[in-house]
């Protein structure tokens, strides 16, 4: 009988990159990538554990922006085309470093996993990943959840309540429409919660959220138990806390798992290493350098003399971390519910990208954890949120902070210097849509196709990712571009649909554009009462 | 990265400076920070103007922010062309709204904008305890020392089964 529990949650999201106008596409990269790197091993652990009988339970929450990205069948051929062309840079790589006995065996691990990529997706999954987690999700070891429609910032987008409303009620509409039955709880975007959040998810039927600690921490009344328990709010909602030390062992630059010196070396990549004039064909076209996943050296140190990476070193060295993690689990969970009297549950989130794109070994470390929770231990059992909740602990009632897992906790990284001019044009669209909903709300045809769109363009400029990008430094053109797209077309839309000047020809193109959410209903937006409670709450 | 086609969807448009609309909008960011954003449009500054005439060329524009659970105001002074502004500062777990204005030479203050109203962050535990929930004093002392203090769980464990002997 185990003493506590651990609820392990994957949060998976890339913002809505679909470029058909370019042959080439730094951003659709970004996609395809994770899909190589993460989302396919990682869907090969689960389901590998599955089959080897592991009673392992995991929550993973699939953005609606990635869910339509695995819908998309233009992304779909582009894929085949992207690791055609990176198989055929492995055949090239194991004949260039063939006879080398550090490289060449690496060139073949390469080649190996892009193979395996490539059999995965095209052929085990016939290039369909939402019905690859939903058949995971059948298991009942994994549990689905959703996150907001594009992972928008919902409290820097208060301001209209409706907006927040639609974000977080298309998701359960997308989310139940592709996994099979509503979402149990959602992932709110970068852990951003605001008072009053908890009334829609409640409205939504949703049953929990998470928070970073210090919203749980800040809670009031003073929560009993810390994030070793998850409050109930106001509204109904339970609110799991996440767990700091499991967040440090992950996380964190200097002390996390992931920046062990054995580990592989991110950065430095033959897109960078190799001659132009072999590695060309596998970088941008105009000669720009670029990751190619042809990474052959390990962290070593802080220098720049990297050493040769030893896969069997890494494996050694993971399976120590997957036991220190469960070694401090059995503490921790041992020593919270000896004081409690009650099981305490731990709560460790992260970013599914992190697992196997930024630390390549993430996905075998999580497996080799599953295993060894399993096998060695019995003072902990892994459980998902809902099963938890399912428990029926009472639970103690408390208004939480609001709070985010950004820098310094709050809504700063998407709200400085770098993307404040951003929000009023948001607010402003926000308005507007809302208002076009009310002045016409049974709109019909090319005027109803109108204001499908505005509501499509609306979404997409609300992701969090576009103020990230402008705060983070890096690919803040396309970001801002991003941003500033989609509210350059919904001001013009609006514009024509009022004059009564709808330019046909232009909205087929934008539909063809930004083509998520195919059955978006504008009536979404509409003035609602539901939101009245929300607005008198906030 | 920049493929005419796209470009063309847009045809040559830009976002624009202003709505035409009257605002006055703020979102707390942080504990002690709000960010406030605005516009004025010409037609009502001119109308403002009209009413009071030399003293508001006179004046000086302000934001004041305030609390309508209490306590005092705080107000900025705006240079002209300014429509957005960082307010710091203020006291976390509060309820603000913000006023923007003019102050005319002979101090009269004169309302432009009002803003809606937010509840700034918490930023540290709460004293109201409910009874139903007591505390547990390995939370609220050894654990959130635990947690300052960076230990792992291993680590703590083994230093507080030491204290514990201690005690």
């Amino acid at each position: 009988m185990s003493k506590g529990y651990l609820a392990l949650i994957l949060h998976a999201h890339l913002p809505y990159v679909r470029h058909p106008e370019y042959t080439y596409s730094l951003e659709e990269k970004w996609y395809f990538e994770a899909l190589t790197e993460a989302y396919l091993p990682l869907l090969s652990v689960f389901y590998r554990l599955h089959e080897d009988g592991i009673p392992f339970r995991l929550t993973i929450s699939i953005s609606p922006t990635l869910a339509a990205m695995w819908q998309d069948a233009y992304l779909q051929e582009k894929y085949h085309a992207y690791l055609t062309r990176l198989l055929d840079l492995a055949d090239r790589e194991v004949i260039r470093t063939a006879g080398d006995a550090v490289f060449a065996p690496l060139a073949r691990m390469y080649r190996f996993r892009l193979q395996q990529a490539y059999y995965d997706y095209f052929e085990r999954y016939q290039g369909d990943l939402v019905a690859a987690f939903r058949s995971l999700a059948e298991t009942k070891k994994v549990e689905l959840i959703t996150s907001a429609a594009t992972h928008a910032y919902l409290p820097l987008l208060y301001t209209q309540p409706e907006a927040v409303y639609a974000q977080l009620s298309l998701a359960v509409e997308q989310h139940t429409e592709l996994f099979g039955s509503p979402p149990r709880g959602i992932w709110l975007p970068e852990c951003a919660y605001d008072y009053g959040l908890d009334e829609v998810l409640a409205e939504l039927g949703i049953n929990y959220f998470f928070l970073d600690a210090h919203g749980i921490y800040y809670a009031v009344p003073r929560p009993a138990y810390g994030t070793f328990s998850p409050l109930v709010t106001p509204a109904g909602v339970a609110a799991f806390g996440r767990d700091e030390e499991t967040s440090k062992q992950v996380w964190s630059k200097t002390e996390g798992y992931p920046g062990d010196f054995t580990y592989r070396d991110f950065y430095r990549d033959i897109g960078y290493d190799l001659p132009l004039d072999y590695i060309g064909p596998y970088i941008h076209p105009d000669g720009i350098r670029v990751h190619t996943g042809f990474k052959y050296y390990r962290i070593t140190g802080k220098t720049d003399r990297k050493e040769p990476y030893d896969p069997e070193a890494a494996q050694k060295k993971l399976a120590e971390h997957a036991g220190n993690f469960m070694f401090n689990r059995e503490r921790q969970i041992e020593y919270a519910a000896e004081h409690m009297g009650r099981p305490p549950i731990v709560v460790a989130p992260y970013d599914a990208e992190l697992f196997g794109h930024w630390w390549y070994e993430g996905p075998a470390w999580l497996e080799d954890f599953f295993r060894k929770a399993h096998c060695d231990q019995d003072i902990f059992a892994t459980i998902t949120p809902g099963e938890y909740l399912e428990l029926g602990l009472p639970l103690q009632e408390a208004q939480p902070s609001a709070s985010s897992w950004g820098n310094h906790g709050y809504h700063e990284m998407w709200l400085n210097r770098s993307n404040d001019w951003l929000y009023r044009h948001l607010h402003m669209a926000a308005e507007r849509m809302i208002r076009a909903a009310g002045d016409f709300p049974d709109a019909r045809g090319l005027r109803r196709d109108a204001l499908n769109q505005l509501g499509r363009e609306l979404l997409l400029a609300q992701a969090s990712d576009w103020p990230f990008i402008m705060a983070a430094g890096t690919m803040v053109d396309y970001a801002r571009q991003r941003a500033g797209d989609h509210l350059i077309r919904f001001n013009r839309l609006l514009e024509q649909l009022y004059r009564n000047q709808l330019d046909e020809a232009w909205l087929r193109k934008l539909e063809a554009a930004d083509n998520i959410f195919p059955r978006l209903d504008y009536r979404l937006f509409a003035p609602h009462r539901r939101t009245e409670k929300v607005r008198q709450s906030f | 990265m920049q493929a005419p086609d796209r470009l063309d969807l847009n045809a040559g448009c830009s976002l624009p400076a202003a709505y035409g609309v009257d605002r006055l909008v703020i979102l707390a960011r942080d504990p002690h920070t709000l960010f406030a954003y605005w516009e004025i449009t010409p037609l009502h500054e001119q109308n403002l103007k009209s009413l009071y005439p030399g003293r508001w060329e006179a004046g000086k524009t302000v934001l004041i922010v305030f609390s309508p659970e209490g306590g005092s105001k705080k107000n900025a002074e705006i240079p002209p062309g300014t429509d957005n502004w960082y307010f710091h500062g203020l006291d976390a777990d509060r309820l603000y709204r913000a006023e923007l204005g003019r102050i005319l030479s002979d101090g009269t203050f004169v309302s432009l904008a009002v803003s809606n109203t937010v509840r700034t962050p918490r930023d540290s535990l709460s004293a109201v305890i409910d009874p139903r929930w007591r505390m547990f004093a390995f939370w609220q002392h050894r654990y959130w020392r635990r947690i300052v203090g960076g230990y792992s769980s291993a680590e703590f464990t083994s230093l507080d089964s030491g204290l514990q002997k201690e005690d």
